[in-house]
Protein backbone atom coordinates (compact mmCIF):
# COMPACT_ATOMS: atom_id res chain seq x y z
CA UNK A 1 0.00 0.00 0.00
CA UNK A 2 1.06 3.18 -1.35
CA UNK A 3 2.35 5.48 2.12
CA UNK A 4 0.24 8.76 2.59
CA UNK A 5 1.65 12.19 2.14
CA UNK A 6 1.77 13.76 5.31
CA UNK A 7 -1.90 13.49 6.58
CA UNK A 8 -3.92 10.23 5.22
CA UNK A 9 -6.66 11.60 3.12
CA UNK A 10 -9.72 9.56 3.44
CA UNK A 11 -12.71 10.11 0.71
CA UNK A 12 -16.30 9.35 0.48
CA UNK A 13 -17.94 7.61 -2.76
CA UNK A 14 -20.93 6.98 -3.23
CA UNK A 15 -21.29 5.42 -6.31
CA UNK A 16 -18.20 3.20 -7.94
CA UNK A 17 -17.96 6.10 -10.47
CA UNK A 18 -17.34 8.20 -7.39
CA UNK A 19 -14.97 5.87 -6.01
CA UNK A 20 -12.44 6.49 -9.05
CA UNK A 21 -12.90 9.71 -9.29
CA UNK A 22 -11.74 9.98 -5.81
CA UNK A 23 -8.38 7.19 -6.57
CA UNK A 24 -7.49 8.98 -9.52
CA UNK A 25 -7.77 12.77 -7.62
CA UNK A 26 -5.60 11.08 -5.19
CA UNK A 27 -6.80 9.79 -1.99
CA UNK A 28 -4.99 7.41 0.22
CA UNK A 29 -7.84 5.99 1.61
CA UNK A 30 -11.77 5.56 0.47
CA UNK A 31 -15.16 5.05 2.16
CA UNK A 32 -18.25 3.55 1.05
CA UNK A 33 -21.35 1.95 2.36
CA UNK A 34 -23.99 -1.03 0.83
CA UNK A 35 -27.07 0.03 -0.64
CA UNK A 36 -29.21 -0.25 2.04
CA UNK A 37 -30.16 0.59 5.88
CA UNK A 38 -26.41 -0.38 7.24
CA UNK A 39 -24.95 2.72 6.10
CA UNK A 40 -25.41 6.43 7.48
CA UNK A 41 -26.26 7.44 3.75
CA UNK A 42 -28.90 5.38 2.86
CA UNK A 43 -30.31 7.71 -0.62
CA UNK A 44 -32.04 6.18 -3.65
CA UNK A 45 -29.49 5.59 -6.59
CA UNK A 46 -26.81 5.41 -3.77
CA UNK A 47 -24.19 3.02 -2.37
CA UNK A 48 -22.89 0.19 -3.41
CA UNK A 49 -23.63 -3.65 -3.90
CA UNK A 50 -21.28 -6.44 -3.13
CA UNK A 51 -19.68 -7.05 -6.68
CA UNK A 52 -19.56 -3.26 -7.02
CA UNK A 53 -17.42 -2.99 -3.86
CA UNK A 54 -15.13 -6.44 -5.18
CA UNK A 55 -14.59 -4.27 -8.24
CA UNK A 56 -13.92 -1.16 -5.84
CA UNK A 57 -11.34 -2.58 -3.92
CA UNK A 58 -9.66 -4.12 -6.89
CA UNK A 59 -9.63 -0.96 -8.52
CA UNK A 60 -7.84 0.75 -5.00
CA UNK A 61 -5.41 -2.30 -4.61
CA UNK A 62 -4.40 -1.85 -7.48
CA UNK A 63 -3.05 1.71 -7.27
CA UNK A 64 -1.79 1.01 -3.79
CA UNK A 65 -4.82 2.47 -1.92
CA UNK A 66 -7.00 1.35 0.57
CA UNK A 67 -11.25 0.69 1.02
CA UNK A 68 -13.29 0.82 4.05
CA UNK A 69 -17.02 0.10 4.45
CA UNK A 70 -18.87 1.91 6.59
CA UNK A 71 -21.05 0.14 8.45
CA UNK A 72 -22.07 2.30 11.18
CA UNK A 73 -25.81 2.91 11.78
CA UNK A 74 -27.64 1.02 14.81
CA UNK A 75 -29.14 -2.31 14.38
CA UNK A 76 -32.68 -2.38 14.96
CA UNK A 77 -34.25 -4.27 18.11
CA UNK A 78 -34.52 -8.25 16.54
CA UNK A 79 -32.95 -7.16 13.15
CA UNK A 80 -29.70 -7.60 13.25
CA UNK A 81 -29.17 -9.66 10.19
CA UNK A 82 -28.61 -7.08 7.33
CA UNK A 83 -25.80 -5.22 9.83
CA UNK A 84 -24.13 -8.77 10.26
CA UNK A 85 -23.96 -9.19 6.05
CA UNK A 86 -22.76 -6.26 5.77
CA UNK A 87 -20.08 -6.57 8.12
CA UNK A 88 -19.17 -10.68 6.32
CA UNK A 89 -19.71 -9.06 3.09
CA UNK A 90 -16.99 -5.99 3.75
CA UNK A 91 -14.99 -8.84 5.20
CA UNK A 92 -15.31 -11.49 2.00
CA UNK A 93 -14.92 -8.48 -0.54
CA UNK A 94 -11.85 -7.82 0.81
CA UNK A 95 -12.10 -4.16 2.43
CA UNK A 96 -9.00 -2.87 4.24
CA UNK A 97 -11.47 -1.77 7.80
CA UNK A 98 -15.18 -1.54 8.83
CA UNK A 99 -16.01 1.68 10.16
CA UNK A 100 -18.40 0.80 13.29
CA UNK A 101 -20.51 2.59 15.56
CA UNK A 102 -22.82 0.08 17.53
CA UNK A 103 -21.19 -1.85 20.27
CA UNK A 104 -23.10 -5.48 19.21
CA UNK A 105 -21.82 -4.98 15.61
CA UNK A 106 -18.02 -4.24 16.78
CA UNK A 107 -18.20 -7.13 19.18
CA UNK A 108 -19.42 -9.66 16.09
CA UNK A 109 -16.64 -7.96 13.79
CA UNK A 110 -13.97 -8.47 16.10
CA UNK A 111 -15.08 -12.07 16.99
CA UNK A 112 -15.80 -13.22 13.67
CA UNK A 113 -13.42 -11.44 11.43
CA UNK A 114 -10.85 -10.88 13.76
CA UNK A 115 -8.03 -9.67 10.77
CA UNK A 116 -10.49 -7.10 9.21
CA UNK A 117 -9.07 -3.40 10.76
CA UNK A 118 -12.12 -1.92 13.08
CA UNK A 119 -12.95 2.09 13.11
CA UNK A 120 -14.88 3.67 15.51
CA UNK A 121 -17.28 5.67 13.12
CA UNK A 122 -18.34 9.04 14.29
CA UNK A 123 -21.89 8.07 15.03
CA UNK A 124 -20.51 6.78 18.18
CA UNK A 125 -19.84 10.20 19.81
CA UNK A 126 -16.55 8.98 21.59
CA UNK A 127 -14.99 11.90 21.93
CA UNK A 128 -13.09 11.51 25.68
CA UNK A 129 -10.35 9.12 26.61
CA UNK A 130 -12.63 6.51 28.64
CA UNK A 131 -14.96 6.41 26.26
CA UNK A 132 -12.21 5.54 23.47
CA UNK A 133 -10.42 3.29 25.78
CA UNK A 134 -13.53 0.88 26.29
CA UNK A 135 -13.87 0.37 22.33
CA UNK A 136 -9.91 -0.37 22.06
CA UNK A 137 -9.76 -2.45 24.59
CA UNK A 138 -13.04 -4.48 24.17
CA UNK A 139 -13.41 -4.15 20.45
CA UNK A 140 -9.36 -4.20 18.85
CA UNK A 141 -10.79 -0.51 17.64
CA UNK A 142 -7.52 0.63 15.82
CA UNK A 143 -8.82 4.41 14.79
CA UNK A 144 -11.35 6.49 15.96
CA UNK A 145 -13.63 9.62 13.98
CA UNK A 146 -14.04 12.18 16.26
CA UNK A 147 -16.93 14.12 16.39
CA UNK A 148 -17.32 17.71 14.64
CA UNK A 149 -17.58 19.76 18.11
CA UNK A 150 -14.00 20.05 19.60
CA UNK A 151 -11.24 22.31 19.07
CA UNK A 152 -8.01 21.74 18.08
CA UNK A 153 -6.70 22.01 21.14
CA UNK A 154 -9.46 19.78 22.16
CA UNK A 155 -8.36 17.31 19.42
CA UNK A 156 -4.63 17.54 20.43
CA UNK A 157 -5.24 17.18 24.62
CA UNK A 158 -7.66 14.07 23.34
CA UNK A 159 -5.18 12.62 21.12
CA UNK A 160 -2.17 12.84 23.56
CA UNK A 161 -4.33 10.55 25.98
CA UNK A 162 -4.86 7.80 23.99
CA UNK A 163 -3.48 4.27 21.97
CA UNK A 164 -5.09 4.38 18.62
CA UNK A 165 -5.11 6.45 15.83
CA UNK A 166 -7.52 9.56 15.04
CA UNK A 167 -9.41 10.77 11.79
CA UNK A 168 -10.84 14.16 11.72
CA UNK A 169 -13.17 15.95 9.28
CA UNK A 170 -11.57 18.08 6.83
CA UNK A 171 -14.40 19.40 4.36
CA UNK A 172 -17.77 18.99 4.03
CA UNK A 173 -21.37 18.91 5.95
CA UNK A 174 -21.31 19.73 9.46
CA UNK A 175 -23.44 17.88 12.49
CA UNK A 176 -24.26 20.22 15.39
CA UNK A 177 -26.07 17.08 17.41
CA UNK A 178 -24.82 14.33 19.39
CA UNK A 179 -23.82 12.28 16.52
CA UNK A 180 -25.73 8.86 16.41
CA UNK A 181 -28.05 10.40 19.31
CA UNK A 182 -30.13 12.94 16.89
CA UNK A 183 -33.53 12.47 16.47
CA UNK A 184 -34.91 15.33 15.01
CA UNK A 185 -35.58 14.14 11.40
CA UNK A 186 -37.16 10.71 13.26
CA UNK A 187 -39.92 13.22 15.13
CA UNK A 188 -41.12 14.51 11.70
CA UNK A 189 -40.09 11.74 8.88
CA UNK A 190 -40.22 8.46 11.36
CA UNK A 191 -37.23 7.37 9.73
CA UNK A 192 -34.29 7.69 11.72
CA UNK A 193 -30.77 8.70 10.77
CA UNK A 194 -29.48 6.31 13.29
CA UNK A 195 -30.83 3.49 12.02
CA UNK A 196 -32.54 3.74 8.51
CA UNK A 197 -29.63 6.14 7.53
CA UNK A 198 -31.26 8.92 6.57
CA UNK A 199 -31.68 12.08 7.64
CA UNK A 200 -34.20 14.00 6.31
CA UNK A 201 -35.04 11.49 4.20
CA UNK A 202 -35.48 12.38 0.12
CA UNK A 203 -39.09 11.13 -0.14
CA UNK A 204 -40.04 13.52 2.52
CA UNK A 205 -38.70 16.81 1.19
CA UNK A 206 -40.24 18.72 -1.10
CA UNK A 207 -39.50 22.10 -2.57
CA UNK A 208 -42.04 24.43 -4.06
CA UNK A 209 -41.69 28.48 -4.94
CA UNK A 210 -43.83 30.47 -3.59
CA UNK A 211 -44.30 34.06 -4.98
CA UNK A 212 -40.80 35.51 -4.50
CA UNK A 213 -39.61 32.72 -2.03
CA UNK A 214 -38.48 28.81 -2.33
CA UNK A 215 -40.36 26.97 0.34
CA UNK A 216 -38.16 23.83 1.44
CA UNK A 217 -40.57 21.25 3.30
CA UNK A 218 -39.53 18.14 5.37
CA UNK A 219 -42.98 16.08 5.33
CA UNK A 220 -45.36 18.72 7.06
CA UNK A 221 -42.96 20.86 8.61
CA UNK A 222 -41.69 24.08 6.58
CA UNK A 223 -37.62 23.89 7.19
CA UNK A 224 -36.89 27.36 5.50
CA UNK A 225 -37.83 30.03 3.26
CA UNK A 226 -35.44 31.07 0.69
CA UNK A 227 -35.61 34.69 -1.21
CA UNK A 228 -34.31 34.93 -4.86
CA UNK A 229 -30.44 34.55 -5.66
CA UNK A 230 -30.21 33.47 -1.51
CA UNK A 231 -28.21 30.36 -1.23
CA UNK A 232 -30.11 27.47 -0.48
CA UNK A 233 -29.23 24.27 2.16
CA UNK A 234 -29.95 20.93 2.67
CA UNK A 235 -33.60 20.52 4.08
CA UNK A 236 -32.06 19.15 7.84
CA UNK A 237 -34.04 20.02 10.19
CA UNK A 238 -30.62 21.23 12.55
CA UNK A 239 -30.47 23.67 9.56
CA UNK A 240 -33.73 24.73 9.47
CA UNK A 241 -34.40 28.60 9.71
CA UNK A 242 -36.63 28.67 12.76
CA UNK A 243 -38.54 31.74 14.22
CA UNK A 244 -37.58 32.52 17.97
CA UNK A 245 -39.15 35.42 19.53
CA UNK A 246 -40.37 37.14 16.03
CA UNK A 247 -36.53 36.92 14.19
CA UNK A 248 -36.57 33.91 12.15
CA UNK A 249 -33.00 33.01 12.59
CA UNK A 250 -30.67 29.72 12.10
CA UNK A 251 -30.70 28.67 15.46
CA UNK A 252 -28.71 25.35 15.72
CA UNK A 253 -26.33 25.56 12.72
CA UNK A 254 -26.34 27.86 9.48
CA UNK A 255 -26.15 26.66 6.10
CA UNK A 256 -21.99 26.23 5.63
CA UNK A 257 -19.56 23.95 5.02
CA UNK A 258 -16.24 22.72 7.09
CA UNK A 259 -13.07 23.89 5.51
CA UNK A 260 -10.23 23.15 7.82
CA UNK A 261 -7.35 23.46 5.18
CA UNK A 262 -5.84 26.57 6.77
CA UNK A 263 -5.59 24.78 10.02
CA UNK A 264 -3.77 21.55 8.15
CA UNK A 265 -0.11 22.12 10.26
CA UNK A 266 -2.58 22.03 13.05
CA UNK A 267 -3.93 19.23 13.00
CA UNK A 268 -1.26 17.51 12.27
CA UNK A 269 0.73 18.37 15.03
CA UNK A 270 -2.35 17.60 17.10
CA UNK A 271 -1.19 14.08 15.96
CA UNK A 272 -4.64 13.21 13.50
CA UNK A 273 -3.47 10.85 11.41
CA UNK A 274 -6.05 10.96 8.81
CA UNK A 275 -8.43 13.24 7.34
CA UNK A 276 -11.75 12.84 6.17
CA UNK A 277 -13.87 14.38 3.31
CA UNK A 278 -17.67 14.54 3.91
CA UNK A 279 -20.17 13.51 1.25
CA UNK A 280 -20.73 10.31 -0.25
CA UNK A 281 -24.47 12.08 -1.11
CA UNK A 282 -22.69 13.98 -3.43
CA UNK A 283 -21.27 13.73 -6.88
CA UNK A 284 -18.08 12.06 -8.28
CA UNK A 285 -17.52 16.38 -10.02
CA UNK A 286 -17.35 17.14 -6.21
CA UNK A 287 -15.09 14.32 -5.11
CA UNK A 288 -12.57 14.58 -8.02
CA UNK A 289 -12.90 18.49 -7.33
CA UNK A 290 -12.17 18.39 -3.29
CA UNK A 291 -9.65 15.99 -3.37
CA UNK A 292 -7.54 17.04 -5.73
CA UNK A 293 -7.39 20.36 -3.72
CA UNK A 294 -7.11 18.27 -0.79
CA UNK A 295 -3.76 16.51 -2.76
CA UNK A 296 -2.48 19.37 -3.41
CA UNK A 297 -2.56 20.70 -0.55
CA UNK A 298 -0.87 17.89 1.24
CA UNK A 299 1.85 17.05 -1.23
CA UNK A 300 2.80 20.76 -0.77
CA UNK A 301 2.89 20.80 3.00
CA UNK A 302 5.14 17.41 2.83
CA UNK A 303 7.25 19.82 0.69
CA UNK A 304 7.41 22.67 3.51
CA UNK A 305 5.70 25.04 0.56
CA UNK A 306 2.44 26.84 1.55
CA UNK A 307 -1.16 25.90 0.97
CA UNK A 308 -2.06 25.99 -2.86
CA UNK A 309 -5.21 28.32 -4.11
CA UNK A 310 -7.55 25.43 -5.18
CA UNK A 311 -9.04 24.95 -1.83
CA UNK A 312 -10.08 28.22 -1.57
CA UNK A 313 -12.36 27.36 -4.77
CA UNK A 314 -13.89 24.80 -2.59
CA UNK A 315 -16.39 27.40 -1.23
CA UNK A 316 -18.51 27.58 -4.29
CA UNK A 317 -19.13 23.67 -4.05
CA UNK A 318 -19.70 24.12 0.32
CA UNK A 319 -23.28 23.33 0.86
CA UNK A 320 -24.68 26.88 1.38
CA UNK A 321 -21.97 28.35 -0.87
CA UNK A 322 -19.51 29.56 2.07
CA UNK A 323 -17.52 27.55 4.51
CA UNK A 324 -16.06 27.76 8.08
CA UNK A 325 -13.79 26.01 10.74
CA UNK A 326 -16.47 25.65 13.06
CA UNK A 327 -15.50 23.64 16.12
CA UNK A 328 -11.79 23.66 15.21
CA UNK A 329 -11.87 27.49 16.05
CA UNK A 330 -14.83 28.52 18.02
CA UNK A 331 -14.68 25.66 20.49
CA UNK A 332 -18.17 24.01 21.07
CA UNK A 333 -20.63 26.29 23.20
CA UNK B 1 -16.06 29.59 -9.96
CA UNK B 2 -15.66 26.02 -10.54
CA UNK B 3 -19.07 24.73 -11.93
CA UNK B 4 -18.93 27.67 -14.96
CA UNK B 5 -14.93 26.21 -15.63
CA UNK B 6 -16.47 22.32 -15.64
CA UNK B 7 -19.62 24.14 -17.92
CA UNK B 8 -16.75 25.77 -20.49
CA UNK B 9 -14.90 23.20 -20.69
CA UNK B 10 -17.71 20.90 -22.20
CA UNK B 11 -17.10 19.67 -25.35
CA UNK B 12 -20.93 19.90 -26.58
CA UNK B 13 -22.28 22.70 -29.21
CA UNK B 14 -24.67 24.17 -26.71
CA UNK B 15 -25.17 27.13 -29.05
CA UNK B 16 -25.76 25.24 -32.09
CA UNK B 17 -28.32 22.92 -29.85
CA UNK B 18 -30.29 26.19 -28.59
CA UNK B 19 -30.57 27.57 -32.41
CA UNK B 20 -31.89 24.13 -33.35
CA UNK B 21 -34.10 24.01 -30.41
CA UNK B 22 -35.66 27.27 -31.53
CA UNK B 23 -35.70 27.19 -35.25
CA UNK B 24 -36.53 23.38 -35.24
CA UNK B 25 -40.42 21.98 -35.45
CA UNK B 26 -41.74 20.66 -32.43
CA UNK B 27 -42.37 17.37 -34.28
CA UNK B 28 -39.01 16.75 -35.25
CA UNK B 29 -37.20 17.87 -32.03
CA UNK B 30 -39.45 15.17 -30.20
CA UNK B 31 -38.29 12.77 -32.79
CA UNK B 32 -34.85 13.57 -32.10
CA UNK B 33 -35.28 13.56 -28.39
CA UNK B 34 -36.91 9.81 -28.60
CA UNK B 35 -33.80 8.47 -31.20
CA UNK B 36 -30.92 10.43 -28.55
CA UNK B 37 -32.98 8.51 -25.69
CA UNK B 38 -32.68 4.71 -27.37
CA UNK B 39 -29.28 5.48 -28.23
CA UNK B 40 -28.72 6.19 -24.98
CA UNK B 41 -30.98 3.05 -23.71
CA UNK B 42 -28.43 0.82 -26.11
CA UNK B 43 -24.75 2.31 -24.79
CA UNK B 44 -25.62 2.76 -21.09
CA UNK B 45 -27.85 -0.48 -20.29
CA UNK B 46 -26.80 -0.71 -16.24
CA UNK B 47 -28.42 2.73 -16.45
CA UNK B 48 -32.01 2.06 -18.34
CA UNK B 49 -32.02 -1.40 -16.05
CA UNK B 50 -32.04 0.99 -12.92
CA UNK B 51 -34.41 3.17 -14.21
CA UNK B 52 -36.88 0.46 -15.73
CA UNK B 53 -36.70 -0.81 -11.94
CA UNK B 54 -37.75 2.66 -10.27
CA UNK B 55 -41.12 3.90 -9.23
CA UNK B 56 -43.36 5.50 -12.23
CA UNK B 57 -41.84 8.92 -12.45
CA UNK B 58 -42.58 11.82 -14.53
CA UNK B 59 -39.98 14.95 -14.11
CA UNK B 60 -40.41 18.06 -15.86
CA UNK B 61 -37.12 20.09 -17.42
CA UNK B 62 -37.61 23.98 -17.93
CA UNK B 63 -35.01 25.24 -19.53
CA UNK B 64 -33.86 28.90 -18.56
CA UNK B 65 -32.38 29.71 -21.65
CA UNK B 66 -35.22 28.05 -24.34
CA UNK B 67 -38.23 27.72 -24.66
CA UNK B 68 -38.48 24.36 -24.60
CA UNK B 69 -40.12 22.30 -21.63
CA UNK B 70 -39.29 18.54 -21.97
CA UNK B 71 -40.95 15.71 -20.23
CA UNK B 72 -38.82 12.45 -18.81
CA UNK B 73 -40.71 9.47 -17.74
CA UNK B 74 -39.58 6.20 -16.32
CA UNK B 75 -40.48 3.41 -14.11
CA UNK B 76 -42.50 0.92 -14.65
CA UNK B 77 -42.83 1.93 -18.11
CA UNK B 78 -39.95 2.31 -21.01
CA UNK B 79 -38.35 5.58 -20.52
CA UNK B 80 -39.68 8.82 -22.79
CA UNK B 81 -38.52 12.12 -23.06
CA UNK B 82 -40.63 14.31 -25.13
CA UNK B 83 -41.62 17.99 -25.46
CA UNK B 84 -43.77 18.64 -22.26
CA UNK B 85 -47.41 19.82 -23.18
CA UNK B 86 -49.82 22.51 -21.78
CA UNK B 87 -52.50 19.27 -21.02
CA UNK B 88 -50.32 17.04 -19.28
CA UNK B 89 -51.10 15.81 -15.52
CA UNK B 90 -48.52 17.62 -13.12
CA UNK B 91 -45.35 16.20 -13.15
CA UNK B 92 -43.79 14.95 -9.82
CA UNK B 93 -41.02 16.75 -9.73
CA UNK B 94 -39.60 19.80 -12.01
CA UNK B 95 -36.02 20.68 -12.88
CA UNK B 96 -35.17 24.31 -14.05
CA UNK B 97 -31.47 25.25 -14.81
CA UNK B 98 -29.99 26.65 -18.41
CA UNK B 99 -28.46 23.95 -20.92
CA UNK B 100 -25.16 23.75 -20.26
CA UNK B 101 -25.84 23.44 -16.29
CA UNK B 102 -28.18 20.49 -17.40
CA UNK B 103 -25.67 19.01 -19.98
CA UNK B 104 -22.71 19.00 -17.32
CA UNK B 105 -25.13 17.50 -14.95
CA UNK B 106 -26.04 14.99 -17.04
CA UNK B 107 -22.38 14.34 -17.86
CA UNK B 108 -21.24 13.88 -14.44
CA UNK B 109 -18.80 17.48 -15.14
CA UNK B 110 -20.49 19.07 -12.27
CA UNK B 111 -22.41 18.47 -8.62
CA UNK B 112 -25.78 19.25 -8.62
CA UNK B 113 -26.07 19.98 -4.74
CA UNK B 114 -23.37 22.67 -5.34
CA UNK B 115 -25.88 24.01 -8.62
CA UNK B 116 -28.75 23.57 -5.93
CA UNK B 117 -27.10 25.82 -3.02
CA UNK B 118 -26.31 28.40 -5.33
CA UNK B 119 -29.92 28.49 -7.02
CA UNK B 120 -27.98 28.26 -10.53
CA UNK B 121 -30.66 24.56 -10.00
CA UNK B 122 -33.75 24.99 -8.71
CA UNK B 123 -36.05 21.89 -7.90
CA UNK B 124 -39.44 21.80 -6.75
CA UNK B 125 -41.34 18.84 -5.84
CA UNK B 126 -40.67 15.71 -5.31
CA UNK B 127 -36.85 15.38 -4.39
CA UNK B 128 -36.79 11.75 -4.00
CA UNK B 129 -37.77 11.58 -8.27
CA UNK B 130 -34.97 13.87 -8.47
CA UNK B 131 -32.13 12.47 -6.08
CA UNK B 132 -32.73 8.68 -7.53
CA UNK B 133 -32.27 9.76 -11.57
CA UNK B 134 -28.77 12.37 -10.08
CA UNK B 135 -27.00 9.21 -8.05
CA UNK B 136 -28.14 6.89 -11.16
CA UNK B 137 -27.18 9.18 -13.64
CA UNK B 138 -23.50 9.89 -12.03
CA UNK B 139 -22.51 6.51 -12.34
CA UNK B 140 -22.08 6.79 -15.97
CA UNK B 141 -19.82 8.12 -18.12
CA UNK B 142 -21.65 9.87 -20.79
CA UNK B 143 -20.94 12.32 -23.64
CA UNK B 144 -24.16 13.31 -25.47
CA UNK B 145 -22.46 15.00 -28.22
CA UNK B 146 -20.82 11.54 -29.07
CA UNK B 147 -24.36 10.03 -28.49
CA UNK B 148 -26.09 12.44 -30.62
CA UNK B 149 -23.83 12.30 -33.55
CA UNK B 150 -23.92 8.38 -33.12
CA UNK B 151 -27.78 8.62 -34.91
CA UNK B 152 -25.48 9.95 -37.72
CA UNK B 153 -24.27 5.96 -38.49
CA UNK B 154 -20.96 6.44 -40.24
CA UNK B 155 -21.43 10.07 -40.65
CA UNK B 156 -21.12 10.38 -36.34
CA UNK B 157 -17.29 11.26 -37.06
CA UNK B 158 -18.30 14.48 -39.82
CA UNK B 159 -21.16 15.48 -38.14
CA UNK B 160 -19.16 15.55 -34.53
CA UNK B 161 -16.62 17.67 -36.17
CA UNK B 162 -19.03 19.69 -38.39
CA UNK B 163 -21.16 20.33 -35.04
CA UNK B 164 -17.92 21.97 -33.38
CA UNK B 165 -16.55 24.11 -36.76
CA UNK B 166 -20.13 25.77 -36.11
CA UNK B 167 -19.97 26.19 -32.75
CA UNK B 168 -16.19 28.05 -32.63
CA UNK B 169 -17.21 30.09 -34.95
CA UNK B 170 -20.75 31.15 -32.96
CA UNK B 171 -18.29 31.10 -30.21
CA UNK B 172 -16.20 33.75 -31.81
CA UNK B 173 -18.78 35.89 -33.47
CA UNK B 174 -20.65 36.29 -30.19
CA UNK B 175 -17.46 37.37 -28.86
CA UNK B 176 -17.06 40.20 -31.46
CA UNK B 177 -20.95 41.13 -31.18
CA UNK B 178 -20.05 41.03 -27.46
CA UNK B 179 -17.08 43.93 -28.05
CA UNK B 180 -18.80 45.32 -30.57
CA UNK B 181 -21.86 46.50 -28.15
CA UNK B 182 -19.61 47.09 -25.52
CA UNK B 183 -17.55 49.71 -27.35
CA UNK B 184 -20.65 51.93 -28.28
CA UNK B 185 -21.28 52.94 -24.58
CA UNK B 186 -17.58 53.97 -24.44
CA UNK B 187 -16.62 57.92 -25.06
CA UNK B 188 -16.10 58.75 -28.36
CA UNK B 189 -12.80 59.86 -27.88
CA UNK B 190 -11.06 56.31 -27.78
CA UNK B 191 -13.14 54.58 -29.34
CA UNK B 192 -11.37 53.08 -31.82
CA UNK B 193 -8.54 51.82 -29.14
CA UNK B 194 -11.03 50.44 -26.69
CA UNK B 195 -13.01 48.81 -29.60
CA UNK B 196 -9.78 47.08 -30.60
CA UNK B 197 -8.99 46.07 -27.19
CA UNK B 198 -12.16 44.33 -26.30
CA UNK B 199 -12.61 42.96 -29.57
CA UNK B 200 -9.02 41.41 -29.13
CA UNK B 201 -9.80 40.34 -25.28
CA UNK B 202 -13.05 38.91 -26.45
CA UNK B 203 -11.61 36.76 -29.16
CA UNK B 204 -8.93 35.89 -26.29
CA UNK B 205 -11.84 34.93 -24.50
CA UNK B 206 -13.25 32.66 -26.86
CA UNK B 207 -10.07 30.99 -28.55
CA UNK B 208 -9.36 30.36 -24.41
CA UNK B 209 -12.74 28.52 -24.24
CA UNK B 210 -11.55 26.59 -27.62
CA UNK B 211 -8.47 25.95 -26.20
CA UNK B 212 -10.31 24.03 -22.81
CA UNK B 213 -12.81 22.13 -25.29
CA UNK B 214 -9.54 20.88 -27.22
CA UNK B 215 -7.69 20.01 -24.03
CA UNK B 216 -10.69 18.29 -22.66
CA UNK B 217 -11.17 16.04 -26.05
CA UNK B 218 -7.37 15.32 -25.96
CA UNK B 219 -7.07 14.08 -22.28
CA UNK B 220 -10.55 11.94 -22.92
CA UNK B 221 -8.84 10.66 -25.93
CA UNK B 222 -6.06 9.51 -23.95
CA UNK B 223 -8.14 8.08 -20.80
CA UNK B 224 -7.41 10.89 -18.98
CA UNK B 225 -9.91 11.92 -16.41
CA UNK B 226 -11.03 15.21 -17.97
Amino acid sequence: MREPTYLELVCPAGTPAALRAAIDAGADTVYCGFRDCTNARNYPGLNFDAAELSEGVAYAHARGRRVLVAVNTFPRAGEVEAWRRAVDAAADRGADAVILADIGLLDYAARRHPKLRRHLSVQAAASNPLSIDFYRENFGVSRVVLPRVLSVQEVAALIARIKIEAEVFAFGSLGTMVEGRCFLSSYITGRSPSSDGVCAPAECVSYREEGEFMVSRLGDVMTNRYAKRENAAYPTPCKSRLVVRGEPSYLFEEPVGLNAASILKELKAAGVTALKIEGRQRSRAYVGQVVAAFRATLDALARGEEAPAAVDALETIAEGGKVTLSAYQKGWR
Amino acid sequence: MAGRKAMEEAEFPTILARALMAATPSPLVELGAAALLGRMRADHPDLFRALDESRRTAIRFELTDSSRRFLLRFGEQRPSLRLARADDPPADACVKGSLDALLALLEGRIDGDALFFTRALVVEGDAAAIVTLRNLLDRETISVLDEAASLFGPLKGFVRGAALRWEGRAERLGGFIRAAAGAEDRPRANDAAAAENQALRAEIEALKTRLSKLEARRRREEGQPA
